[in-house]
């Protein structure tokens, strides 16, 4: 691939930024517990947040939470308490810790940075099923209301039109319920403001992906996925979409001045599944010592809000809601990665079977051979879970990753 | 130096047994099979040691040693590790050259491997990392029902009732053995429910990788050797099922023929 005169730089100077935005974020909600300034609602991945940050609420996620946990190893301690209270082990994990350090919280035990105490619930049924149910146990603990609203999976043939009317009815109900209850009138300018500021986040957000088509990338996986964290947490807000934009001039410097942060790639890879987030450091030292650089995944598509519309806001967020890429059937799943594979010149895919999240893996084999069916692209499937380190076998996958780089070896020759 | 520069080594750990082959231009030379342990180096040095004297070479003879199996990376002496999976196809396409179906259960997991006609892996697959679908799964079963596991396979084939196991992680599967001891059920029955439990979890494990329709299996692994399970998996799938002579050898010997490429 002619890397040879490309110069190796691991660190985007834009990660400072993130790291400011993140603390920023979380401190400002911490802050809340004491002055209650604002009421706190915690959310589910894919909902129409806007509608609670024009009504001046701090919004919080419990899956953006355990990805932490995960990633500072302490989600297993966070599980175990859930276990101890009589939830079984193949619950999905994610679930699993935000229990977990919910009980912990209401039970006076020292939780690692605990999100702040939630006064309103919002979850949405369009990654998968369990949701509700997790959301509805939140609700049970910490006494609140919480609203769910329903997206029925978009199989193929279904009206979309009739799917976003009807999260749009669902959207009213909402805010006519938040004006009851917070006792104040929803403020349609500020709806469009917001989703103004979530369109410019949201453009930003598409740009920085595609960057990853540039062969070769300046920037990896690894390097990009943390910036999923401000357009899902806080596209609302102007800074977040200046931080894109100066991300996105960033990547393209690195691309003019020759820049990579990974050396001697000889293939690009497709990850598919939410990440183990307990296993990043494992994961990307195994990859780059076989000179396989993990350049995208659809994981991405969950945080990109493509939709939003300030002249017609209410429109724009029913629309990301009702087609999420979660929603989607498998066949469009199939035909999206391998999509994917043709933009971004992907050599072989990597899906990451989730022990803890089922319906973020039962397509995994069929869309693994659909795509290697189409571009003959090598594909393994490796094991392990999001943010319990105990279902992660290092030696097994490594020796999987070993076997997908001898495919493409064995294929090139 | 002896062997023309021709004599290579395979070695595989794993992680029941470990094994080496070795290899010269007119084939295998030797071969040799040992319990892995927990002194993989020590296991490795014997296997190749043993394989030497046979063969009556010495180290210096070795012109390259590949080493494979889960305990692939202590080998001090190998000049380069190749997973299992590459090794295993390599050491079929020898045996079998128009093979392009794998079927490897080996002590603590079982793979499916997919190839081309040149041998390459197309697409492979392995049971998730529980015991169940592999040779320990058996090993305990035979156990706890008191039959050498060698002879469990001849065992299961003398079932005249048919009962099933409902548990197929090895550790349940081992007390619902035990009550079904206790309930007077002939071993034969539940020697054969036990191959049935593999066996689909084998069947699922071959389907997962698509391979071709018509597409014959070749058995190997240690569990190779048991004939029920070669009879299952033949009315299972459909497919006729082809074991090599030394099964347990053959991602060994893979091992060794990619050694003349490294070499
Ligand atoms: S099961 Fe998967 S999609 Fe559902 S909440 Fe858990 S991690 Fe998310």
């Amino acid at each position: 691939m002619g890397e040879i005169e490309w110069k190796v730089s691991p660190r985007l100077d834009s990660q400072k930024r993130l790291g400011k935005l993140i603390n920023q974020h979380y401190n400002g909600a911490r802050e809340l517990e004491e002055t209650r300034a604002q009421p706190v609602a915690w959310v589910s991945t894919m909902s129409p947040s806007e509608i609670l940050w024009a009504m001046d609420f701090c919004v919080q996620y419990p899956e953006a939470y355990a990805a932490t946990c995960g990633a500072r190893h302490v989600a297993h301690a966070h599980c175990e308490i859930t276990e101890m209270h009589g939830y079984e082990r193949h619950l999905c994990t994610y679930c699993r810790n935000s229990l977990g350090s919910t009980l912990g919280v209401l039970e006076g035990q020292d939780i690692f940075e605990p999100l702040a105490r939630p006064d309103f619930l919002l979850v949405t049924n369009n990654t998968c099923i369990l949701i509700t149910k997790w959301f509805e146990h939140l609700s049970y603990y910490w006494k609140i209301p919480m609203v769910s609203i329903d997206c029925p999976v978009l199989l193929s043939g279904v009206d979309e039109r009739e799917i976003i009317d009807h999260v749009k009815d669902q959207c009213l109900d909402l805010i006519k319920l938040l004006e009851g209850f917070t006792g104040k009138k929803f403020d349609y300018d500020r709806f469009k403001e917001v989703a103004g500021n979530a369109k410019r986040s949201g453009d930003n957000y598409r740009e920085m992906i595609n960057t990853s088509k540039n062969v070769p990338v300046p920037a990896t996986f690894f390097d990009i996925m943390g910036h999923n964290f401000p357009n899902l947490v806080l596209r609302h807000k102007p800074e977040t979409a200046e931080h894109y934009e100066l991300m996105n001039a960033e990547l393209k410097q690195r691309i003019a001045d020759r820049i990579v942060s990974m050396p001697d790639i000889k293939y690009r890879l497709y990850w598919d599944g939410i990440p183990y987030w307990v296993a990043i450091r494992e994961l990307s030292e195994k990859l780059q010592s076989l000179g396989m650089c993990l350049v995208i995944s659809s994981y991405f598509e969950l945080f990109a809000f493509d939709r939003n519309d300030p002249f017609d806001p209410l429109e724009g967020v029913a629309a990301n809601t009702a087609l999420s890429y979660f929603s989607r059937s498998v066949d469009y799943k199939a035909k999206f990665t391998e999509q994917m594979f043709k933009d971004f010149k992907l050599d072989a895919g990597i899906f990451a079977y989730t022990i803890g999240c089922k319906s973020g893996s039962i397509g995994m084999h069929y869309i693994s051979d659909y795509v290697n069916k189409k571009l003959g692209a090598p594909m393994t499937i490796i094991e392990g879970d999001l943010v319990d380190e105990t279902f992660y076998n290092v030696e097994r996958n490594n020796m999987k990753l070993q076997a997908l780089a001898e495919m493409l070896e064995a294929k090139n020759k | 130096m002896r062997g023309d520069g021709m004599i290579t080594a395979g070695i595989d750990v794993g992680s029941t047994t470990t094994k080496a082959v070795l290899l010269g231009k007119d084939g295998i030379y030797s071969y040799s099979v040992q319990a892995t342990g927990i002194d993989i180096p020590e296991a490795t040095e014997q296997v190749l040691g043993e394989s030497l004297a046979q063969a009556n070479l010495s180290f210096e003879d070795i012109a390259g040693i590949v080493s494979t199996g889960y305990g692939r990376i202590s080998i001090p002496f190998s000049s380069q590790t190749i997973t299992e999976i590459t090794c295993n196809a390599a050491g079929v396409h020898h045996l079998f050259p128009n093979a392009t179906l794998v079927v490897d259960i080996g002590g603590q997991d079982s793979k499916a491997i997919k190839m081309d006609k040149k041998g390459r892996v197309r697409q492979f697959a392995m049971n998730d990392k529980c015991a169940a679908g592999t040779g320990k799964f058996l090993e305990v079963a035979a156990q706890t029902l008191r039959v050498d596991v060698e002879e469990l396979g001849k065992t299961s084939l003398e079932s005249k009732n048919k009962i099933t196991i409902s548990n197929t992680c090895t550790v349940f599967a081992q007390s619902e053995i035990v009550s079904l001891i206790a309930r007077k059920t002939e071993k034969e029955d539940i020697a054969a429910a036990l191959h049935e439990s593999i066996g689909s979890r084998i069947y699922g494990l071959i389907n997962s990788v698509y391979p071709e329709p018509k597409a014959e299996i070749v058995l190997t692994g240690g569990v190779a050797r048991n004939i029920a399970i070669v009879k299952l998996l033949e009315r299972m799938t459909g497919r006729m099922v082809m074991v090599p002579e030394n099964p347990q050898i053959v991602t060994a010997l893979g091992a060794a023929i990619l050694a003349r490429k490294v070499n």
